[in-house]
């Protein structure tokens, strides 16, 4: 299906070669995850995929990419659509139309499909990703989870030879990301679809791929099996760092995996500290917002204390991002009222005490405004009256040394995310507000920015996160939300809210019981004394014993 | 309403509006604007609001356009007062330039405002349709021009939003350092924008059969004639210019006649092409009418304008899609 021979491309205005592929094929039917770090050439890659590079981009392209026999070079991408299914990384960018049945129909009118096979294909691409009750809505009221399915059902709409997709589950809630990698595993092995697709976030992409590509520098350094090659990935995933703990070779490719490796577990409750609750500073009492004619908060109130991390988690559409920018002024709401340190929200408050909130929305490209992303940091350095050690500290720990002098369109989309993270980060802002901060970032990186965000906390401020990363949230959250339908369904600590729920249980508590929320956990308690897990492979039942569990 | 009709309306208004500077029919045909802007605006068909930036631009237009005018214009029988003889603006400061003015002003912001509504309306997957499937080239402009102006605005919320929390001055001069990252998100999400419609497919059946663009070459073979016989003074040639445009015409309604018929043509969509149709030709029989004074001029000598009802229900039927208009957005 994919031949990629001597491939060799650079971007128009780049110094430096973006991909270097000496020989690369892909079979039909094959499920193969590309991962890398952050900049390590994934996009560019699956942009030669398609014909985008170096039809659309230009740059400098040597070698040639065979997509089922036709050579990228000689055919438009927009010919190649009836062949190859392509989702981009920002779904906010990716949809043309106005609804949702419109968007998915484009391409297939297109390609000038009959009437009623547009619509029978539209109503299969919207079954398949459980969006059919999107169908008449306009794309504009949209959650950034739901415009991302709209567009994966363009693409599968096509029925495509071959899928491309770039970290398609990136705004996803868990149960959707997992129903779209079971849908895409079905696709492969039922239909023999060949699919290509880059994530950061591999644990739930390990067993269903049947192949690993890793990425550095723009070179492939593996490629085969992921049980073969995932032990050489840079940032190991959360399965293969559980599998070291446990000392299990090879790591365990899925949780129902590690959970058979496990045998019987039987944890222990873990002392987990929890920071204590400080002043509200910023409250939402009895908020109703709509969007249009739909309601997308409900008589919700909430407070987020100082020195606390409180993470809102649900599905997509549930209201995360509505309930967000209500309570920084930036939505207004159809009733109630909201309070920045204890003073109703108004312009006046807004003018007077808006300096001291950090906020990163779901799209951190606007936070860098500069000419370059060292002009960013010192506009806000000044704006908060941090020192430059602060700054240079910070860009440290965010490892963006080396980007400061860069401008900001020069930047990958997770370098452009931890920058964009940095420059709201800057000082010591009283409010930390982010809006899905994960996006594109690597383990080591979300690591990294869950201890800054917790060294925040500890310091007196407020953060306030949503995520669909439930891993992430696991490191870092004091308190977890979660929204469903613009109302508050749960609220509580982190082993309750997350550990005991399906939907919403990180990787550890589902192999591990809602006791262990993260890896650092299964550390602490093997480091303790190893009596908090009891490990092993379950005896053989004796003959006519039926009780589950017995050893 | 679909699209087409929306189209309709928008040039309706359009060419109503800055034909005329009488005080009356621009007092209707806003007067209509204003209740279709409401009703669009609560409504949101598409789920877009109508955009607010127009109110600002109204702001900042007509008072604008009446100094400019005043200060311009040394044209008139009443003068207000007499500057000093400066270059350019020194002399007599006329009412008549400032009324005149003050109604170019609203006529702009009027216009505007129409557009602003528009873009609230404006069905895409629609609009796209009705361009032929060979004018490629076209039918990407359009796309990318009417993802233009949102992907504008939204890069410009987005930015005034990030601003709100980067700077302790609430001005324009605060907005003066967004401007750049404006333009570079909206230059980038039109890039994506492109990019989307290549990996949909769009033009796909083009690059599959090539033909002859008849329709384009006519179209300037046609505009080249007109020109030619208008500058030479040809009347066979002029003929053959509009016989090559009437052509073009036909050949581009041919093509998008399929398109036509599948837009929905709902009792409303009747009711409102009637309408239109109706005020388009009141409006015709309007210019025709010496009493309608829809040419009013303040100048030399300030007058009392004329009213004919006929222009008066035209420019007021313009507020027909406010009764039309249905949210669809749930």
């Amino acid at each position: 299906m994919i031949d990629v021979l001597g491939l060799r491309y650079r971007y128009p205005t780049a110094s430096a070669a973006a991909l270097q592929v000496s020989q690369w094929s892909v079979g039909s039917g094959e499920f193969v995850l590309v991962a890398g770090t952050s900049g390590s050439g994934k996009t560019t890659l699956l942009r030669s995929l398609v014909g985008l590079v170096p039809q659309f981009y230009g740059g400098w392209f040597g070698g040639q990419v065979r997509i089922a026999g036709r050579d990228t070079r000689c055919v438009r991408p927009a010919a190649l659509a009836e062949l190859v299914g392509y989702i981009g990384q920002e779904p906010e960018t990716q949809t043309l139309l106005d609804r949702v049945r419109d968007e998915v129909a484009f391409a297939l009118e297109n390609l000038g499909l009959p009437p009623g096979t547009v619509a029978a294909r539209v109503e299969e691409a919207l079954d398949l990703l459980g969006i059919a009750h999107l169908r008449d809505r306009a794309l504009e009221t949209l959650s950034g989870g739901e415009r991302q399915r709209v567009t994966l059902a363009a693409a599968l709409a096509l029925r495509p030879r071959l899928l491309v997709l770039d970290e398609p589950t990136s705004q996803l809630d868990p149960w959707a990301a997992d129903a779209l990698v079971e849908t895409l595993r079905r696709l492969v092995e039922e239909l023999g679809m060949t699919v290509v697709l880059a994530e950061h976030r591999v644990d739930r992409l390990l067993a269903p791929a049947t192949r690993l590509a890793i990425l550095r520098r723009g070179e492939f350094v593996a490629d085969g099996p992921p049980r073969a090659t995932v032990d050489l990935l840079a940032e190991p995933p959360l399965l293969v760092q559980l599998s070291r703990l446990f000392g299990w070779h090879p790591p365990a490719l899925s949780v129902a995996e590690a959970k058979r490796r496990l045998g019987i577990a039987l944890p222990g409750v873990l002392e987990r500290a929890s920071a204590p609750a400080g002043e509200p500073v910023l409250e939402l009492e009895r908020v109703t917002c709509r969007l249009g004619p739909r309601p997308v908060l409900s008589d919700l109130s909430v407070a987020f204390e100082a020195g606390r991390v409180t993470v809102l988690v649900g599905r997509n559409g549930a209201g995360k991002t509505t309930l967000l920018r209500v309570a920084l002024g930036l939505q207004r709401c159809e009733r109630g009222r909201v309070r920045w340190f204890g003073r109703v929200l108004d312009r006046r408050v807004q003018a007077t005490t808006a300096h001291a909130v950090a906020y990163v929305p779901q799209f951190p490209g606007a936070l860098l405004l500069g000419a370059r992303f060292a002009d960013d940091l010192e506009s806000v350095r000044r704006l908060r009256g941090a020192t430059a050690r602060d700054v240079a500290e910070l860009v440290e720990r965010f490892e963006l040394a080396d980007l400061v002098e860069r401008h900001p369109a020069d930047l990958s989309s997770g370098e452009r995310q931890r920058a964009a993270l940095a420059v709201a980060l800057v000082g010591k802002p009283a409010i930390v507000v982010l809006d899905e901060p994960t996006r594109g970032l690597g383990l080591r990186h979300k690591e990294g920015l869950a201890a800054e965000l917790r060294r925040r906390a500890a310091e007196g401020a407020a953060v306030v996160v949503t995520t669909h990363d439930i891993d992430f949230a696991a490191l870092l959250a004091d308190r977890v939300l979660l929204l469903a339908d613009g109302r508050i369904v749960a609220d509580g600590p982190p082993e309750r809210v997350l550990g005991e729920t399906l939907a919403y249980a990180p990787l550890v508590s589902r192999v591990l019981g809602p006791g262990f929320l993260s890896l650092a956990d299964v550390a602490r308690a093997l480091a303790a004394d190893g009596t908090a897990i009891v490990t092993g492979f379950p005896a053989p039942r004796p003959e006519g014993c039926d009780s589950p569990g017995a050893r | 309403m679909n699209s087409l009709l929306w189209l309709l309306w928008a040039m309706l208004l359009a060419a109503s509006v800055s034909l005329t500077r009488n005080p009356f029919y621009l007092a209707l045909a806003c007067t209509a604007l204003a209740g279709v802007w409401v009703a669009v605006d609560g409504a949101r068909p598409l789920g877009r609001p109508a955009p607010r930036l127009p109110l600002l631009a109204g702001a900042f237009l007509l008072p604008w356009s009446t100094l400019v005018n005043a200060l311009l214009a040394h044209v008139g029988d009443r003068v207000m007062v007499r500057l000093p003889p400066w270059p350019v603006i020194g002399g007599p400061i006329t009412w008549n330039a400032v009324l005149y003015g003050a109604l170019t002003g609203l006529a702009l912001t009027a216009v505007l405002f129409g557009m602003s509504v528009l873009h609230a309306v404006l069905d895409r997957h629609e609009l796209l349709r009705l361009v032929p499937a060979d004018q490629r080239v076209l039918a990407v402009t359009l796309a990318l021009a009417l993802n233009a102006l949102p992907a504008f605005a939204s890069a410009t919320r987005d930015v005034v939003e990030a601003l709100r929390f980067r700077s302790r001055r609430r001005s324009l001069l605060a907005l003066r350092g967004g401007i750049p990252a404006v333009v570079y998100r909206g230059m980038e999400y039109s890039l994506a924008l492109a990019e989307v419609l290549e990996v949909r497919g769009f033009g796909a059946r083009l690059t599959a059969r090539r033909r002859w663009p008849i329709g384009s070459l006519l179209l300037s073979l046609g505009t080249f004639l007109v020109i030619g016989a208008v500058l030479s003074g040809f009347a066979v040639v002029l003929v053959l210019g509009f016989a090559c445009l009437a052509l073009a015409l036909a050949l581009a309604v041919r093509r998008t006649w399929p398109a036509l018929r599948a837009l929905a043509w709902s009792r409303a969509a009747s009711v409102a092409a009637g309408t239109l149709l109706l005020a388009s030709g009141l409006f015709a029989l309007g210019l025709r009418l010496p009493e309608s004074d829809i040419a009013y001029s303040p100048y030399p000598v300030l007058r009392w304008p004329g009213f004919a009802l006929p222009v008066g229900v035209a420019y007021f039927a313009l507020v027909v899609p406010a009764f039309l208009v249905r949210g669809s957005a749930r």
